[in-house]
């Protein structure tokens, strides 16, 4: 059992590392903050950093295959919006609407994925103008209004709780397992780091590239959709422009979990990881008065400073 | 250097430009005359000159998604911090441009010191430029000096200021395009490793083409400034599409060494005709972004498969 685990340190050293970090910061800023570590409070972070890693699944294994997906954060977007116009904020319905927005999310993953994929066209590119054109379609469909309210059965789903635990931490606990296993036990798994390691050498040794690609850009759409589903569950409406923190945001906690941003690397629960991380730090800037405004260039510092430490590691 | 055969790529920006001119002649009688050009040169302006920076970034193999947040950042410090005095005004003006170099640097040292990928590096540095100027101007305002907006928007002798610094941004790419630094540039695009060994300094070359880019970006905010009167604090985010849709559509290639500066000025001139056709033709501006995005896509993905059809074509002969 000690040579598992200490087998298991040595090769997961930069996601321990991650968690060691959790950790600290979190230490530190409960002895500095009273009321940080209330039951209440620890319970939104918990929410928050099951949202923000749902939505950061997909992102993971783009990343992990030498890819990134910008058009996330109106994916997310368009989930919430579509969500509170099908459903006017009510539950009946839902049983078709879910399943239908989150084929709309997948049908979204799978353009950026055919493009990439099979046009060669570069993921940040193709992406970035699948983001403009969600946005614009947004834009022109809700004409600029916000959207309703989200279905009480939505909000409860992330906003409630199982005994005493929060129905979505289950339920990222679920997912979390699935996709651990998915990235380290199957042959899938194991092709999706063989591309972002070298694509050419994959491609020469028999893995269909295009397929694991386009793949991996519908599980992008997907989780995107979940996570929009559950912001607007969380937040209890829907609003144009709720997607956009998540741009930078899946970004960050992939490499914050250990992830290289050249591909090839990462885990599932160092993306976990990167979730707890960036939560609680954001958690911390209403603590010592920083704006919001500011935010932004502290997502880029961090990142800035993951990139870096991820490289070394 | 010997007459290259004319490539599709060079040409077809030129007739599609010419097809729109056309069209809108045709749709809108009266319209197009010297007045018209000296409007449409004022409104096309900030991105000629945010693309010109992004062509030199593209012609490397890079990117620069950071002029978002240095478009941002220089828009909203001239519309709220420059003083009404003339001097001031130049000063502040010559200022930004040194800042845009700067902020540009520094993507530039990302890239060759701290070796990141251009993607990931810009994308940094737009998240904090960006926030910087989301701190410095919380919302779309600002109080901007009318001579600083009758200087930049003048048309003295009927000629407009805008259309005088156009023809300006193609004169620098004929000296680019023959100077030791723009012929290192295209041959750093076309093959790092042979540029490298045929003794070209690449490191100096890419701080030198990203210090410009975020130059060019800082003019376009400036000029973007005396232009809507305003400030904005995500004036930028826009530019970043634009430029490289305008740049591809102008003959650039996404993978380096192919293109020019005044391909990309076409590219911005049709992108511009094609906005003002679509608001023509009653589509509500609400739509402007999905018409974009879609544009950017499909460009790419036909000159992707034209590529394609291009090296099946060579393998079977």
């Amino acid at each position: 059992m000690n040579g598992i685990l200490r087998a298991f340190a040595r090769s997961n050293k930069s996601i321990l590392l991650s968690y060691a970090c959790a950790l600290l910061i979190f230490v530190v800023i409960t002895l500095i903050t009273p009321g940080f570590a209330s039951g209440r409070h620890i319970r939104i972070l918990l929410i928050d950093a099951s949202i923000l890693g749902l939505i950061a699944m997909g992102q993971t294994l783009v990343i992990i295959t030498g890819g990134i997906d910008v058009s996330i954060p109106w994916t997310v977007n368009s989930a919430a919006t579509f969500l509170t116009l099908l459903t006017a904020g009510h539950d009946h319905g839902l049983g078709t609407v879910i399943p239908l927005l989150l084929a709309g999310t997948t049908f979204i993953g799978l353009l950026n994925g055919l493009g990439i994929a099979y046009l060669d066209i570069p993921p940040i590119i193709m992406t970035l103008g699948m983001n403009s054109v969600l946005l614009g379609g947004l834009l022109g469909v809700t004409g600029g209004r916000p959207g309703g309210q989200a279905p009480p059965a939505i909000q409860w789903m992330a906003n409630g709780n199982v005994g005493f635990i929060p129905v979505i931490v289950i339920f990222w606990a679920i997912i979390t397992f699935l996709a651990t296993i998915v990235l380290r036990k199957t042959a899938f798994g194991r092709q999706l780091y063989f591309i972002g390691s070298n694509e050419n050498v994959a491609r020469f040794s028999g893995v269909d590239v295009r397929s694991r690609k386009l793949i991996v850009y519908c599980l992008s759409g997907f989780t995107a959709g979940v996570g929009g589903i559950l912001l607007a569950g969380r937040i209890g409406l829907s609003y144009l422009g709720m997607g956009d923190p998540y741009l930078f945001q899946s970004v960050i906690v992939v490499v914050l979990g250990g992830a290289s941003i050249l591909g090839g690397s990462g885990q599932y629960v160092g993306t976990v990881a990167g979730s707890f991380i960036l939560t609680i730090v954001k958690g911390l800037l209403p603590v010592f008065n920083i704006p919001t405004s500011a935010q932004q260039v502290i997502y880029g510092v961090v990142l800035f400073i993951a990139v870096v430490l991820t490289s070394l590691l | 250097m010997r007459a290259a055969k004319l490539q599709p790529s060079t040409v077809i920006p030129y007739v599609i430009l010419l097809a729109l001119i056309v069209s809108t002649a045709l749709l809108q009688p009266n319209t197009v005359s010297l007045d018209w050009l000296g409007i449409k040169t004022n409104a096309i302006l900030p991105l000629a000159l945010a693309t010109a920076g992004q062509t030199l970034v593209l012609l490397t193999g890079g990117i620069d998604l950071s002029i978002g947040g240095v478009i941002s950042l220089t828009n909203s410090l001239e519309a709220t911090r420059m003083s009404s005095s003339v001097e001031g005004m130049v000063a502040f003006t010559l200022g930004m441009l040194a800042l845009g170099a700067l902020l540009g640097a520094l993507n530039g040292i990302l890239i060759v010191r701290v070796r990141l990928q251009p993607f990931i590096a810009t994308l940094i540095t737009w998240s904090i430029y960006g926030g910087l100027a989301l701190w410095i101007l919380p919302t779309d305002r600002g109080n901007v000096p009318q001579a600083f907006i009758n200087v930049l928007l003048a048309h003295p002798g009927g000629i407009p200021v805008s259309l005088v610094l156009l023809v300006a941004l193609g004169l620098f790419w004929l000296y680019l395009k023959r100077s030791p630094l723009g012929k290192a540039i295209l041959s750093l695009g076309s093959n790092a490793k042979s540029a490298w060994l045929s003794g070209i300094n690449v490191d100096r070359v890419r701080l030198a083409v990203y210090s410009l880019s975020g130059c060019f970006a800082a003019a376009a905010g400036i000029y973007r400034t005396a232009q809507v009167a305003s400030g904005s604090p995500t004036a930028g985010n826009n530019f970043i599409l634009l430029s490289v849709s305008a740049a591809v559509i102008g003959g650039t290639s996404l993978a380096g060494g192919k293109g020019s500066l005044i391909g990309s000025i076409i590219g911005v001139c049709v992108l511009k005709m094609i906005g003002d056709l679509l608001v023509f033709s009653g589509v509500s501006s609400y739509w402007a972004a999905l018409f974009q995005g879609l544009l950017l896509i499909v460009i790419i993905a036909a000159v992707s498969v034209g590529e394609i059809v291009r090296r099946r074509r060579e393998g079977l002969l």
